[in-house]
Formats: structure tokens, C-alpha cells, sequence
């Protein structure tokens, strides 16, 4: 939150105040339509103090313009935002301070230098001019810019302009990050940095929404995700709890079949193999499969089965996604 | 406080944006040096390049011709060159190395002796009707120039008339005492010497720069039209426009502090021509030359604020380029950056007011042009409208940005 002293009329900057039950953002019911077209029908969302919530998205799903909404760049049809309790218009500058974005398309100065870019921002985000020196070189340092803060960052490679886009969102320290697809086209060594960078405000208490395709990336650094399809919140919850849900399939590759297929009926389903095997498929929700194998392969071992071989399908988020946005290519 | 430090960017974006400031603030010194040079005004702080330059050719070699030749030297306007050889004098005319030939006929003087002093008062009657060729001069300019021949042609008649009169008049015992007869020593050409009360009101070379600088002036501050719309669109493209809507900073906020710096940067560059009019060019600024000062300022800021209204209208570097210069070159016309305005039919002078230049002219003719005082009420007038184009243009900006925003 942002303190303006009476005696020195200048603006100060400290961390956030968390309250950890309470929530730093809520969104409800936002939509929003451009001309025809629904963007967004219904998206509803929490966010608390140092949490990091993702939000998946085929392209078109309405992720952006969420962000937009959200941000008060766009103005929603219909919802409405909280930030700390209080409505936000897109026009409070209080609520504004508490905001930082990190946009999916660079925005940065590049015929000015990072110094110079994170100067600006910082100063007109009302950073008097001590602040914004120590808070400069805390940023660069952060980014990995303080050798390079003197080149127009035009001249940067996309890893570096990449960090400064993020380091601009950083200079007046907001309580609410809202990150859309920061590492797209970057390297993998100033992709670690930046999630690394993440980590950091997250657990100094500010509160992120990450946007990626990237599912690696948001399994790592996610608590929760929501999972949003046609301007709709399809899913919502921490990963774990999503996964335990998804559906997968084992399979189990045995040496004939011991006469078992009249016993596995109800609990699997057998299938010829290759030279004489049988392959045994087990399908069903991962937090069902635990109890299901301990009896089918009682069952195998009582019928002196042999068991050659067993595979599983990878639960992870990537079949979680394709599950619930399908697998159809995307405009 | 956050207008200020969006201005302070946007300055510092310009100045490392050579381009813009060749635009600015060289070109048009260039177009003021090019336009005096095509008019002669340039590097030279004389007014020859304003004379006619008039070959003479003297068949006659009398004292009369002589005379006569002597006045035509002394008068302002010509720039005499005596030549031998008929053929060569030709030559030169037909190069456009002179506005014109004269050749005075061996019959000269012996015809200016014949004439009575009647016939010199009535010179629209009797032998003098048929011009100088009654005689024995011949006047000939080249056929592209004959409207100037005929101008020149009357110039030179009324001299020739000046030096044939007291010599008929010495004929009549009335008229005799007319005339100053030539001192002890003097010779009858000098006797006739005439010191011309012209020249010394002659307009000096700068006056040509008292419209070409105020004329290239007002067109070249609107350039900036054209470079605040880029600066807009840069934004836009750079994605920055966001950020600095999403920070604490209000739309109007953003607009005025995207607008001061082209502000003050037009207004440098109106007092830098103006500066380099009068110490490069030798223009007048007139007898008050502060009130060029509020001028300037409301003229930039018209120019300002239109170019606010253009970076709301377009959306892409090549439309700026297309609708700007349009609009540029297109006011500029109407108004009269490119031609005198006194010079303008009164309907085009009465058009010319739609646009801010007009005024604007209006109002640096008023500064310039003044004889004794500066017309206050001109002036004013002319500063009243260009706030007003900037006020309408500023709101219709505004509120198209906060629409789109």
C-alpha cells in the first residue's frame, strides 16, 4: 500500500498489509462482448495474498480480455472487480497502485534504456527520487539488467526485454501481479529467471494471476488454476485436486491371460496382445485407481499370472487441459 | 506532477529523434534560404538582383544620349550595361541576361533638338504619341517578358522626357527660365543630375523575408502535426500506451503531458526562424517586435492541438503520412504560407480565415508590416481565433482519446 506522509509530502512504499484470510481480488461474473462476439460470458475468481493462480486457456478463450477487465483497461458488460474490498472502476488511483501488469506484448521504451524506462514508470507511479534510485538498481539486479542499463533497450535480445518488460511491473511494488504469457520467446535460462522472480513476489505476499500456455511452467510455480474455455471458468481449484479428478488408463501386460478375463469383468478390460500376451486396461479417475490394482493384481497373483510389464498414462496437467478444452485445433 | 513526467519522456524521446528535429527545425530553414535565393534575397545584402538590368547600345555618342544615359544610370530601379556591338547586346537579351535592349538611333539628338515644348507637354498627341521610337530610341525585351517591357518601356519614356524637355524648352524665351543651365565645369549631363528621393525609400532585400519567413513559419510549426500523431501511434505499437493508462495517472493527464513537449517545441522553432530571419536574412520584425511573442505561442498552441485531433483520427505511420501532409500542404495553400496573402483575391483572403494560418498570417502581417505601431486589436483578434481553434480541436482530441481508451 502506498502512505502519503504529511510532513514530507512524499510518497513511501511498503509491502502489502496481508490479512490472510481475506482476499485481494475477487472477480464476479465478468462479461464482455465485442461486437458479435461473446469474448468473455462468465468468469469468476479469487485471488489471495501470495498466492499464485494460473490461468489456462486455449487462444480465444477469453484469458486476455480477463486480464484486460481486470487490469481496468477494458470495461466490463457486465460483473464487477474488488480489489481489497473495494470496486474497482479502472479509475481509482489507489486500487491503480496496487495493480501491476506484465503484458503479453512488450512494452517498453526502446530508445530508452532500461534505467531509463524503469525511471519513468517508477516516477509516475509517484517514486520520489531516493526511492527510485535504490528501487532501480533492486529491479536491474533482480532482472539481470544492471550490466546492460545503459543500452537503448532496443538493441536487448527478446530474453532481455522479456526481464524489462517484468522489471517495469516491479518498480512500484504492487500488492496484485497479472502476468499474460511473460516468457513467451525467451530462452530457457531467462525463463527460469523470471519464474524465479515470481517465486520471490509471491512469497514476499503479492498476490499473481499467471496466463501461459506453458503447462510445465504453471504446474511449477501454480498453487491453483483455473481452466477457462469459451469466456468460461471451466475448472478451478489447487493442482492436486484437479488431477485427482482427471481420468487415466494403466495397463497391464500379462503372459496369456489365466483364465481371469470372467473374474477382471467390472473392474478392467482384457485384450489380446502380441506373442501370446494379454494387455489388462484399467480405466478410471486417478484417486479410484489405487484400490481397483490392489485387486486385479490379487486377482493375477491368486491366478498365477505372470505380469510383464506395466504402463501409465502421465496424469499431468497437459491431459487435464485437452480433456476439458478438447483436442480440436483453435482460431 | 504525473503530466510533467510523461512531457519530460516525450522530450527526451524527441531529442534522440534526429529525424523530427531535421524536420522541425533544418527544413525549414532550408525552404526560407532556397525561396530568398530564387528571389535573389539570399547572400547578398545589396539590391541588385532587384534591378533591371537594361543594355544600352548608343548609335548617337552626342552629349544628349550621353545625358541620358547618365539618368538612367542614376535611377534606382536599372542596372545599365553600355555595350558596343549591337549583335552582342542581342545576344545578351535573348540569354536572359537582360530585361531589356536600348538602342539610341543616330537621329537622337537631332530629333529631341526639333521638338518644341508643346509637344513635350502634349506628349499623348503629336510626334512624341508614337513613344520613343519618335525618337530614334528602340526599346526590345524578350517576347516571355512583355508585360514587363511595356512597364519598363514607360519607366524609361518618362527619363527620356526628363532630358529632351529643357532642351526644347531652352528654345522658348518663357520656358528658357525653367531650366538650371549647366555651372562653370559642369557638364550638361551633370547638370541634370537627379538625386533620386526614391532611393532612399526603397524597400531593402529583407523585405522579401517578411512574408517568405512568416509564410514558411506557420506551415513548418504545423509540421508537428505529423509528428505527434507518430509519437501517439508509437505508443500504441509500443505497447506503453497501456501502461501509462493503467498507472495512476488520469487520460487528460496523459494527454497534456504528451502534447507540452510539441508544444514547446514548436514554439523553438517559430522564434528560432524568426531569430535566423533577422540575423541570417536581415528581415524587419517590425516596429514592436514583442508582440510577436504571444503570436507564436498561440500559434504553436493551435498547431498542437491539431496535432492531438490527428493522432486520435489515425491509426497507422502510413496514414499519418497521408492525412498529415494532405492537411498540411492543403491549409497551407488555402492560407497563404506560400504566396503573399496581399496578394490574394478577397475571396481567398476571406477562406483563408477557416484555417488557423490564415490567422496566423494575419496577425504576424500585423507585427511585420506595421509602419509606426502595431495594430493592437489585429493582433488580439488574430491571437482570440487561434485559441479558439486550439480550445475546439483540443476537446474534439480529448475526447476522442478518452473514447478510445
Amino acid at each position: 500500500m502506498l502512505l502519503r506522509s504529511r510532513q514530507t509530502r512524499t510518497l513511501s512504499l511498503r509491502s502489502p498489509v496481508v490479512h490472510p484470510c481475506a482476499n485481494l481480488l475477487e472477480v464476479r461474473h465478468l462479461a464482455r462482448r465485442f461486437g458479435s462476439f461473446q469474448a468473455v460470458s462468465d468468469v469468476s475468481l479469487t485471488l489471495r495474498p501470495g498466492e499464485v493462480l494460473g490461468l489456462l486457456g486455449p487462444n480465444g478463450a477469453g484469458k486476455s480480455t480477463t486480464m484486460m477487465m481486470i487490469s481496468g483497461l477494458l470495461k466490463p458488460d457486465s460483473g464487477e472487480v474488488i480489489i481489497d474490498g473495494t470496486t474497482y472502476d479502472g479509475r481509482n488511483p489507489r486500487l491503480k497502485r496496487m495493480l501491476g501488469l506484465v503484458p503479453q506484448d512488450l512494452a517498453i521504451y526502446p530508445e530508452l534504456n532500461a534505467l531509463e524506462n524503469l525511471q519513468f514508470f517508477g516516477r509516475l507511479y509517484g517514486l520520489t527520487r531516493t526511492e527510485l534510485t535504490s528501487r532501480c538498481e533492486e529491479v536491474l539486479d533482480r532482472i539481470g539488467l544492471t550490466d546492460s542499463a545503459h543500452r537503448p533497450s532496443g538493441t536487448y535480445s527478446g530474453g532481455m526485454k522479456r526481464r524489462l518488460n517484468f522489471g517495469i511491473a516491479l518498480m512500484h511494488q504492487p500488492s496484485i501481479l497479472i502476468l499474460d504469457e511473460p516468457t513467451v520467446g525467451v530462452d530457457p535460462q531467462s525463463r527460469s529467471h523470471l519464474l524465479d522472480c515470481v517465486r520471490d513476489q509471491a512469497s514476499s505476499g503479492v498476490g499473481i494471476i499467471y496466463a501461459s500456455h506453458y503447462m510445465e511452467e504453471v504446474q511449477s510455480i501454480c498453487e491453483r488454476v483455473a481452466i477457462v474455455d469459451h469466456g468460461r471458468v471451466l475448472a478451478c481449484d489447487s493442482i492436486p485436486k484437479l488431477l485427482e479428478g482427471l481420468e487415466t488408463d494403466l495397463k497391464i501386460h500379462v503372459d496369456g491371460d489365466g483364465d481371469v478375463s470372467g473374474r477382471l469383468s467390472g473392474l478392467a478390460r482384457i485384450e489380446p496382445g502380441t506373442a501370446g500376451t494379454s494387455v489388462i486396461t484399467v480405466s478410471g479417475a486417478c484417486d479410484d485407481m489405487g484400490e481397483r490394482m490392489r485387486s486385479i493384481l490379487h486377482l493375477l497373483m491368486t491366478a498365477r499370472v505372470r505380469v510383464i510389464r506395466i504402463e501409465s498414462q502421465q496424469t499431468n496437467l497437459e491431459r487435464l487441459f485437452l480433456q476439458l478444452t478438447g483436442y480440436g485445433l483453435r482460431d | 506532477m504525473s503530466a510533467w513526467q510523461i512531457t519530460r519522456k516525450d522530450l527526451m524521446l524527441l531529442l534522440k529523434d534526429r529525424r523530427a528535429l531535421v524536420l522541425l527545425l533544418i527544413l525549414p530553414l532550408l525552404f526560407i534560404s532556397i525561396v530568398g535565393m530564387s528571389t535573389g534575397q539570399f547572400l547578398t545584402r545589396d539590391d541588385e538582383s532587384q534591378r533591371f538590368r537594361l543594355l544600352i547600345v548608343d548609335k548617337n555618342h552626342g552629349e544628349l544620349s550621353r545625358t541620358l544615359v547618365q539618368k538612367l544610370k542614376r535611377h534606382h530601379e536599372f542596372l545599365i550595361t553600355l555595350i558596343e556591338s549591337p549583335v552582342e547586346a542581342d545576344d545578351m537579351l535573348q540569354r536572359g541576361d537582360a530585361s531589356m535592349l536600348m538602342t539610341i538611333g543616330p537621329e537622337f539628338e537631332s530629333r529631341a533638338e526639333d521638338l518644341r515644348i508643346s509637344e513635350v507637354f502634349n506628349s499623348d498627341t503629336g510626334p512624341l504619341a508614337g513613344g520613343p521610337e519618335a525618337l530614334d530610341l528602340k526599346l526590345e525585351t524578350r517576347p516571355a517578358a512583355i508585360g514587363l517591357g511595356r512597364l519598363l518601356e514607360g519607366v524609361i519614356f518618362s527619363q527620356v522626357i526628363k532630358v529632351v524637355a529643357p532642351v526644347a524648352a531652352r528654345k522658348n524665351p518663357v520656358t528658357r527660365t525653367w531650366v538650371r543651365e549647366p555651372e562653370d565645369g559642369e557638364s550638361l549631363a551633370e547638370s541634370h543630375a537627379m538625386v533620386s528621393s526614391v532611393q532612399k525609400n526603397l524597400p531593402t532585400a529583407s523585405a522579401v523575408y517578411s512574408w517568405v519567413v512568416p509564410g514558411f513559419t506557420v506551415m513548418f510549426a504545423f509540421f508537428v502535426i505529423s509528428v505527434m500523431a507518430r509519437s501517439f501511434i508509437a505508443e500504441r505499437e509500443n505497447g506503453t500506451l497501456q501502461r501509462l493508462l493503467l498507472a495512476p495517472v488520469s487520460p487528460i493527464s496523459v494527454l497534456a503531458g504528451k502534447t507540452v513537449p510539441f508544444y514547446l517545441t514548436s514554439v523553438s522553432q517559430c522564434l528560432l526562424l524568426f531569430l535566423c530571419g533577422r540575423m541570417l536574412f536581415g528581415m524587419s520584425w517590425g516596429p514592436d517586435p514583442i508582440y510577436l511573442i504571444p503570436v507564436v505561442l498561440c500559434t504553436s498552441l493551435a498547431a498542437t492541438s491539431l496535432g492531438l485531433l490527428l493522432a486520435t483520427l489515425v491509426h497507422t505511420d502510413q496514414q499519418v503520412s497521408s492525412y498529415g501532409t494532405t492537411l498540411i500542404l492543403v491549409l497551407s495553400s488555402l492560407s497563404g504560407c506560400f504566396f503573399p496573402r496581399d496578394l490574394f483575391p478577397q475571396t481567398m483572403k476571406q477562406i483563408s480565415l477557416f484555417t488557423p494560418h490564415g490567422w496566423a498570417l494575419k496577425a504576424f502581417d500585423a507585427v511585420l508590416m506595421s509602419q509606426a505601431s502595431v495594430e493592437l486589436s489585429t493582433v488580439a483578434t488574430c491571437c482570440g481565433m487561434l485559441i479558439l481553434f486550439a480550445a475546439t480541436f483540443f476537446a474534439a482530441g480529448s475526447w476522442r482519446f478518452q473514447s478510445a481508451s
